[in-house]
């Protein structure tokens, strides 16, 4: 459990993250979204007690992190991608943090085991390749048996079969009633992997919903129509809730009515359809409809 | 309920962790043993020619070898051992940022000065027991070699002797310090040998009738006075030397702890 209070970071002039309160619950897992410099790491080092607030709390398991007997029993953190010194081996990198948190020595091949890495665990983490050290950062992030689990952008740079892995792992973590925060990019990959989506933009809270509810209310779910006579039918499907759109000759794209009904009417009118399909916003959509405002870096420049 | 920083993260630990992560990294065996080596080899190398005047037979060579004293040739090797082991003692401060593992220690260990005097421990028991054996080893070389080496029960042969090794631990220990302060390696390094080798040339062209007192205080003029046989009027004494040395350690790790609890690591 992961409770932000109120947490604020500021950097000189730059209001990093501004006054941050989400609670982030164990047995699921929580995606956290926004767009480059929202502020997302910011305030997962400050979960760790690694940048202080400049106001608020951060409490992890009901305790700010440093207070903590045993930081590492609490939660375990992979924060940025390579955080490793490239001369020493897999095995020393884990056998230097598990003597400092005074966790027991068969922790290093449990984890070295579970992220794949037995194998290479004597070679130097210079020669290793993205994924591996990848993975060598989540067998650090394991490495005291957590209840909560934070991963920083954890399949950046994964093939596959990595991203599969992490999306297994993740899930495996939260049925296990752990606490799972989780931040990434890839909106396609929140969309499965997490069952809550926590969203910043520019510092600011912008969503706290479950994942299913986040795509709904970012446009909803709609049907793609094409017909000869799309103009015929758009005319036929009117009423208060119904937004009908054009995205090229022939196709319409209704919202606010369902697929049987728009198949009916256009039935009962004799009109034709080459294709009638329920279609789902994308997570993409959803986000940028509400980030809309919040985006930072924007592909056009914007006068401040 | 507030059993306030009572961490498992116990000293044994600590210092087993920073054990790990210094004999882990090749580059600390290749210092260490590069400075024992040269230690000897440099050591040899004054001996054997002091009749002629030192290697290029002219009495020069590096500042503070007085060619007219077998002990100091023995161990002039030390001059080129605190560059090396002076870095050692950035690098695996400035290692952990540069890499980034800083955050991972601080995260298994967060209260920071335990993590600050378990490294300093582990670096200066290391780099005492090395630099103690490549001392005593340039001691032995150099007394085979030339003739009127005091003997170890000499007055003051053995301090000297041994206080290079200790001289060398500061020096270290001054390097960890400052790697700590500004956690890049350039400014560091650059930061350290501005201190114990450009200082004192500088300190060199000041006014005659107050420079000395000035230069004196240097860290490497202050240490540097526990490996004379005999110290000048200019000199701290041996001891009182060594302990101003000790003072600029403490303090910069002092400030180095107080800097990691204000600043974001
Ligand atoms: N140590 C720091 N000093 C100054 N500014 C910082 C620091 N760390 C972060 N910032 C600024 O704070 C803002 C938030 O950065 P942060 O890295 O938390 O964003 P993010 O959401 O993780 O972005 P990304 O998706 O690119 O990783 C950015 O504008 C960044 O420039
Ligand atoms: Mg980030």
């Amino acid at each position: 459990m992961i409770e932000l209070q109120g947490l604020t970071k500021r950097y000189g002039e730059r209001l990093a993250v501004d006054d941050v309160t989400v609670t982030v619950r164990p047995g699921v897992v929580t995606g956290f979204l926004g767009p480059n410099g929202a502020g997302k790491s910011t305030t997962m080092r400050m979960v760790l007690g690694l940048d202080r607030p400049t106001a608020g709390t951060a409490l992890v398991n009901g305790r700010p992190y440093a207070e903590h007997r045993d930081p590492l029993r609490e939660v375990g953190a992979l924060l940025e991608a390579r955080a490793l010194h490239p001369g020493r081996t897999a095995r020393a990198h884990l056998q230097a943090l598990a003597a400092t948190a005074g966790l027991p020595r068969a922790r290093v091949d449990t984890v070295l085991e579970l992220a794949g890495l037995t194998a290479v665990a004597g070679k130097r983490v210079g020669g290793f390749s993205l994924g591996m050290g990848q993975r060598l950062g989540v067998a650090t992030a394991l490495l005291g048996d957590p209840a909560t689990v934070v991963l920083d952008e954890p399949v950046n740079g994964l093939d596959p079969d990595g991203v599969l892995w992490i999306r297994t792992l993740a899930r495996r973590l939260a049925a296990e009633g752990r606490t799972v925060f989780f931040s990434s990019h890839l909106m396609a990959e929140m969309a499965v992997t997490a069952d809550h989506l926590v969203v910043m933009g520019r510092g600011r809270l912008v969503a706290d919903v479950p994942t299913g509810e986040f795509i709904r209310r970012a446009g909803g779910d709609g049907v793609r129509v094409r017909s000869p006579r799309a103009g015929e039918l758009a005319g036929l499907l009117t009423g208060p809730d119904v937004v009908v759109e054009s995205a090229e000759r022939g196709v319409l794209l209704v919202r606010g009515v369902p697929a049987e009904v728009v198949g009916d009417r256009a039935a009962e009118a004799g009109i034709a359809l080459h294709e009638l399909t329920p279609v789902q916003a994308s997570l993409e959509e959803a986000f940028m409809a509400l980030t809309a405002d919040e985006r930072e870096y924007r592909t056009e420049e914007q006068p401040a | 309920m507030t059993t306030t920083l009572e961490h498992t993260a116990t000293t044994t630990g600590l210092l087993r962790g920073e054990w790990v992560k210094a004999r882990s990294l090749r580059s600390t065996w290749y210092v260490l043993g590069g400075s024992l080596v040269g230690m000897v080899l440099l050591g040899l190398l004054f001996t054997s020619t002091a009749d002629t005047g030192g290697p290029s037979g002219s009495g020069g060579g590096p500042p503070g070898v007085d060619f007219a004293q077998p002990l100091t040739l023995a161990l002039a090797g030390y001059n080129l051992a605190q560059l090396a082991m002076g870095v050692l003692g950035v690098l695996l401060v400035t290692g952990e940022y540069t890499s980034g593992t800083i955050r991972s220690t601080f995260a298994a260990a967060p209260r920071r000065w335990p993590v600050v005097a378990a490294k300093a421990a582990v670096l200066g028991a290391l780099v005492l027991v090395v630099a103690a054996a490549g001392a005593l080893a340039a001691y032995a070389v150099g007394s085979a070699v030339v003739d009127g080496m005091p003997g170890l029960a000499e007055d003051g042969v053995l301090r000297v002797v041994l206080g290079t090794a200790l001289y060398l631990t500061a020096i270290t220990l001054l390097g960890s310090a400052l790697g700590w302060l500004l956690r890049s390696t350039a400014g560091a390094v650059a930061t350290l040998f501005g201190l114990v080798f450009l200082l004192p040339v500088l300190g060199g062209l000041l006014p005659g009738d107050w420079g000395p007192d000035v230069v004196r205080w240097l860290p490497s003029s202050a240490g540097g006075s526990l490996l004379r046989l005999t110290t000048t009027a200019d000199q701290f004494a041996p001891w009182t030397g060594f302990a101003v040395l000790l003072g600029y350690v403490a303090v910069g790790l002092a400030a180095a702890v107080w800097r990691l609890r204000t600043r974001d690591a």
